[in-house]
This record gives structure tokens, sequence and C-alpha cells, in this order.
């Protein structure tokens, strides 16, 4: 199966997920980084305010949730 | 010479104006004939035929047949011959020829721009006789005011401008050529892979301008917020608010913001230092095409289009100069006075128009834009009797913005005062306006806030009425909207003044990009996507930007047409044959994410009821309404549906309802803000 878990792209090499959604993990891993310092939170719980937020895109909230379920990371 | 001059035109609105202008008693004989206007015009013992294209009369075509690419071999032709809606172009080719017999001399009187020069040129070549070309001469105007026509026709050149129509014509065959073998190889693409036609274009900006947007598409979509804190305190001095900064915009921790908030709670500022300072405002330079359809967008939210239409009906009404410049400079030659005194008789304006012509010297503000065919957009002086809505708008703009740039620097003074809380210092900001020079010309498109801080001395206490700490988030950069897309071209030198409007345009009317804050459709990301990964030179900024040049140097005489067209077809043929070499993984792959895009623009979110499927827009086939279902019910596993609005279009937001797990979805209707609501009819949330 060549397809990105989250939309049906095409994946990409030694990854569950297409460009676009390897991109947003991406950032929600740096991104947790400055969250994690301000806020001294938990990983899942970013992921859960991190999903919430209007702000995030699109993709970005895909990734976010499927992670929370339980998917792989990048 | 047999006494009679044939005087060619753009547009018929030009060609009255023109005729009116050069006829010694302002009243030319107007004649129609087969629905075309011309008309003669009496100045020197001489009749000026004075007739009127209707844009371009001719084109670019196919040499030869078959719908297929690579294709290099082209010739021009009249327009109804290569599109059957433009067939009224043939009346005006006919007219044109039967009025140019027997003619002693030929002037291009067109717009003085390239299209202006390529207009004219053709009909000299295609439609008059052999040496008209030679014979011909050429008016440079940038008003259709009476004056400068007269000024145009006494000082007009004794020949074409070659370099311009040359460049002009490179542009057109460089253009079509893109144009024609792209969309052909991206068509046949899915055709020959999938069996299915259907029409997929692309040309030599948009491409460049679409993988602009589709960057800016995917910062969006996969940007995650991160937080911030930012302090927000009030002092009262007398019966006063005044808002205090905290002398760090940001904090980077909730523990530090709240620190510092808490720390200030209850306390008093004192003073420490207060600085004065006086900042010179100089006026804004006059307009050029893209300042203008910029500042029309953000003070009157007009589009670019549709501020360049109202700027060209201005300037056919010899109300405004030629918009169409890149100029933001007004030459010694430009009667100042002259435009000011007719902008006195309109009454909105007699007053600072009065105020202006009382100074001693005008010297306008320049512009660093320079363009050699026109000065910036002004006024010319005339006072239209009434004007449209927009046409109005968009001519006070000009009228203003042009006053303004005749008026004195404005001076504003700033105010600081640091304050000191408990250790943490604040700043209190303050500023007035002491001299509004050019800011009265230019009301009320020119806003400045203005705090005046109250009389303080170093030293001395304040009370802090309000201090907390606020949790914000970053935001991700903005879409692209008509007019900042408009500037990203311009910086990135892709197209011209004159084209990118419609390349915008385009990229709307092909269903590349949707609503007024650009967003890219599927269709967009499917191609942009496919060629990226297969032809990326289609979209590159750089290829696009180095022809952009070589197209620019014909003008100035460093390169020649032909080496520009041939250099584009070097450029097109391992691009096209690096197609064809792939079409079918191309064609597939954009069949694939077409398919793929339709499907999930029909997914609305998982299904609530089974866990398992997915909460789809299904079509009803007897009725042709739809509604939302889940896609277990073919299996038979799960039943649940939900009604959906009928109108409007409707995508899925990612979130589900918080209440009863439903997708949440969003509902665009033409000219309503788009509203968010749970697809689930009896939602307990909505029962509240």
């Amino acid at each position: 199966m060549d397809r990105c878990r989250l939309c049906d792209m095409r994946r990409e090499r030694n990854s569950d997920y297409c460009a676009f959604h390897l991109e947003a993990v991406k950032n929600l891993e740096e991104a947790y980084e400055v969250w994690r310092k301000a806020l001294q939170i938990e990983w899942k719980e970013f992921l859960e305010l991190a999903s919430e937020r209007p702000e995030t895109g699109q993709w970005a909230r895909e990734a976010a949730i499927n992670l929370l379920r339980g998917g792989r990371e990048a | 010479m047999t006494g009679r001059t044939l005087v060619i035109c753009e547009k018929p609105t030009a060609a009255r104006r023109i005729a009116k202008a050069l006829d010694e008693d302002a009243a030319p004989q107007s004649f129609t004939e087969r629905g075309v206007p011309y008309f003669v015009a009496r100045r020197g013992g001489e009749d000026l035929i004075v007739v009127s294209a209707l844009g371009h009369l001719f084109t670019v075509a196919q040499d030869g047949g078959g719908w297929t690419y690579p294709v290099f071999s082209m010739r021009w032709v009249p327009a109804y011959e290569a599109d059957k809606r433009l067939s009224r172009t043939k009346n005006f080719i006919d007219v044109i020829g039967r009025l140019a017999s027997g003619v002693g001399g030929y002037v291009s009187a067109c717009d003085y721009d390239m299209e202006g020069s390529l207009i004219a040129y053709m009909i000299l070549l295609n439609v008059c006789v052999e040496e008209s070309l030679s014979l011909s001469r050429r008016m440079r105007y940038s008003t259709l005011a009476d004056r400068d026509l007269e000024r145009a026709w006494e000082g007009m050149s004794d020949r074409l401008d070659f370099r311009l129509i040359e460049a002009g014509k490179a542009r057109h065959e460089v253009d079509w050529l893109f144009g024609i073998n792209l969309t052909r190889a991206l068509t046949l693409s899915v055709k020959n892979a999938t069996g299915f036609y259907r029409t997929l274009s692309i040309g030599r900006v948009q491409g460049p301008t679409l993988k602009l947007i589709r960057d800016r598409e995917v910062e969006i979509r996969s940007f995650v917020p991160t937080p911030f804190w930012v302090i927000k305190a009030d002092t009262k001095v007398g019966r006063k608010t005044y808002p205090l900064e905290y002398g760090k915009p940001r904090l980077e921790t909730r523990e530090e913001a709240e620190g510092v908030a808490s720390s200030c709670k209850g306390k008093d500022g004192v003073v420490q230092t207060i600085r004065t300072t006086r900042q010179e405002l100089p006026p804004f330079p006059p307009f050029n095409l893209g300042d203008l359809q910029r500042e029309a967008y953000n003070k009157l939210r007009y589009s670019p289009r549709t501020t360049l239409t109202a700027a060209e009906r201005l300037y056919l009404d010899a109300l405004i100069s030629y918009p169409r410049t890149s100029s933001q400079r007004l030459p010694p030659s430009i009667d100042l006075r002259q435009i000011l005194e007719g902008l006195r008789r309109k009454k909105e304006y007699a007053e600072l128009a009065g105020m202006l012509l009382s100074k001693q010297r005008l010297t306008p503000r320049q512009g660093k834009k320079d363009d050699p065919a026109h000065p910036a957009i002004h006024p010319t002086g005339g006072v239209p009797l009434r004007l449209g809505r927009v046409e109005g708008r968009i001519f006070d703009l000009i009228c203003r913005r042009f006053m303004a740039a005749l008026g004195d620097t404005a001076v504003r003074e700033n105010a600081d005062a640091d304050v000191d809380v408990n250790g943490h210092r604040f700043r209190l900001r303050g500023s007035r306006i002491l001299e509004r020079g050019w800011m009265a010309f230019y009301e009320p498109y020119v806003k400045q806030r203005e705090i005046e801080l109250p009389p303080l001395t170093e030293g001395q206490a304040i009370p802090i009425k309000r201090v907390e700490s606020i949790e914000r988030y970053t935001r991700p950069r903005p879409r692209y909207n008509p007019s900042s897309l408009l500037k990203l071209m311009e910086d990135e030198a892709i197209g011209t003044k004159a084209t990118r409007t419609d390349i915008i345009d385009t990229l709307y009317k092909r269903g590349y990009v949707e609503n007024r804050e650009i967003e890219l459709t599927d269709l967009g990301f499917a191609i942009v996507e496919t060629l990226s990964r297969y032809n990326p030179e289609i979209l590159s900024v750089e290829m696009t930007r180095d022809l952009e040049q070589d197209l620019e140097s014909i003008q100035t005489g460093r390169a020649s047409a032909e080496d520009v067209v041939e250099e584009a077809v070097n450029m097109l043929r391992p691009v096209l044959a690096e197609f064809r070499s792939k079409e079918s993984e191309i064609g597939a792959e954009i069949d694939d994410a077409l398919r793929r895009m339709a499907q999930r623009a029909t997914a609305l979110g998982p299904c609530p009821g089974c866990g398992d499927g997915e909460i789809r827009v299904i079509r009803n086939k007897k009725t042709g309404k739809r509604f939302a279902g889940c896609s277990n019910f073919f299996e038979g596993t799960c039943d649940v549906s939900y009604p959906l609005p009928q109108r409007g279009s409707i995508r899925a937001t990612g979130k589900s309802c918080p209440s009863c797990g439903a997708p949440i979805i969003r509902v665009i209707r033409r000219e309503r803000r788009p509203w968010e609501l749970c697809v689930n009819f009896d939602c307990p949330a909505k029962e509240k």
C-alpha cells in the first residue's frame, strides 16, 4: 500500500504519510517543544489542545487526531 | 499626398475623442458602416479618417492542423478566424480596408504601449497597402484630453515604434507557444491515460503564480500554532485611562507571564524618562497601476480587476491619464496648475485645489519607479458630469492622491514615557499630528491614531489600574488576496502591469483558485502537484522571470524578437519531450488526483454511529437532493444519515461535534458569510 494513511495520496518513502501530512507531523513535533516549555504539558495533551486550536491547519489537525488515536509518528 | 490620412485608434470611444480633438471645429462627421463607427475630421486642409479597432483584430494561430503537441509553427490570422466569438472583428477589418484605399498617410493613434502599437501595426500590415508601414506616423499621448491629443498630433514621430511592436509580437507568440503546448499536453495526458476528455490548461505565467499560491496553502494547512503571552496594562492619569506597553512584546512561558502580572498588580508605576521626537512624514507619490489597485483594495475593497476597469473607463472619458503605467512620477511637462484649475471647478475639490494653487511652487512628491512611456496616474482636470459609484470612488482616490503628492510634509510628534512598575519596564506611548500637510488632501484615505499624553514629570507616580497576562497563539501567514497576489507577482517580476490582473482572473475562471482570500482548489492542487513532480520547469518562477527579462530587452534593442521566440521554443522542447515520455504517468496521476479529490470533497468526517465508516455527501438519484450518510450503509452495517442544506457548497471542517460526535460542516453560500454547523439535525446542543 503506497497511500498516505490520512488522505490516500502517495506516501513518502519510509513514512506512513504523504509529503503534506509528513510536513504537518514535523511541524507538530517542532511546535511541541515550544508548547512543552511554555505550558509544561505532555505530548498527548499537546495533541489534544493543538487539534482544537482554530489556527491549526487542516493537515496538522488531521495528523494530530491520527496521532492521538495511536497512529505512528513520521 | 491625396489630402486624406487614416488615423487608427484602439477603441471606438477613443476614436470619437481623437476625432473631436483633431477636428478644427471640434465637430467631426460621424459615420457607421456595418456596425463599425468611424469619423472624418478636418485639419490643416486635410481629411483625417479616424477609424477604430476593437482591441486586437489579428491573433496568433497554429499554422496547419491537428490537435497535438508540440506545436511550434504559427502565423498571425484575423481574430474571427481563430475564435468564432470574435466574428464582429470581420466587419472592422473590412470597413478599415475599404476606408484605407487611396489614403496618402497613416497614423497609429492607439494607446501608447506594446498592445496599442501592435494593434495598429497588424492593421497596417494586413489591411492596408504594403508601403503603409513606411508612411506611418505615431501619436504618443498619455491622456485623451483635447489639449494633450492636439499636442500629440503636432509632435508625433514620423515612424512607428518598431521595438515596441516587436516586443508585443514576441510576447503574444511566446504566450501562445506556452499556452497551446502545455494545455494540449495536460489535456491529452489525461485523455490518453483514461479515455476521458477534460480541458486542463496552464499558461506561461499562470503556472508559477499557481505554485506561489500552492506554497502558501501548504504552509497554512500544515501550520501548528505555538502559545505566547502578552502583558496588558492600563494606567489612569487625571480622568483618562492610557494603555501601557510591556517592555517585552511576547513572553514565552505562562509562568513568566503570570509572574509579571502578579508582581505588578496593585502597584504604582513611576515615570522614569520622557522622550519627545518630531517625525516628518512625506506625502505618498502619485499612483502607478499596482499602487492604485492595492490602495483601492485596502481602502475600498475593490478587486484589481474592478479598479482597472473603472480606471480604463475614466481614461476613455478623458478624466485621468493612461492607467497602465509603472511610473510614480509626474514630469515637468505636465501642467499641474491647469489640472488644479480644472479640479477647482468640482465642489469637493474646490477648497483643496485652491490651497495648492495659492502656493508659489508646486513640487510633486516623486516615487522611485518610472515608466518611459507614461507618467504616474493623474487627473486631467476634466470634471465628470456623472459617474457610476465605482468610477466615482476611483476618480476621487486618484484626485486626492494627486493633490496629496503636491502637499507639504506632515509632522508628527511622538512622546514616549518609560514607566517602572515594581522592577518591570512599561512604556506609555503618545503621538499627535503637529502639521497635517498632505494629509488634509488625502482624507478620508489616511487615518492617524492620535493619543495625546497628559503632562508627566520624571519621578511621578501613576496608578496601575489593570494588569493581566493574556494567552495568545501564533497564526499562519494569511492567504493571498487579489491585491497581495498582484504585489507578489510584481516583486517576483512575473507578468507585466498589463497582464497580471488578467492572469489572476484566469486562475479563478479555470477553477484553480477560489474565494477572495485565495484558496487553491482541489483541481489547482492536482495540477501543481503533478507538474511539480514531473515538470517542475513549467512552474519555475526563475524561468518565467528570465523570459520576461528577455521580452523586455526587445524593447530596449538588446535582443531580437526572433531570438527570444526561438529561446522560448528551446525552453519548451525538452519540457514537452519529457511530458510526452511520462504522459501516461502524468495523465494517470492527474486523473487519480481528481478522482481522489472528488471523493474527498464528499467526505465529511468519521461516522459517530459505527465508528469505522465515513459520513459522506450522497445524492438521491430520484430527487437529486443531497444528504449525508455513512459509507457502511451499502454494506448494510450502518444506517446513520442526516439531512443537508440544499443550497451552497458544503465542506468538511475536520472537526466533530463535541456534543454528539457527528461531523461539523461548513456551508458556503454566495455573498453570505460561511457558517459552521453540526450535521446532526437532532444534535442535543441544538436543542439547548
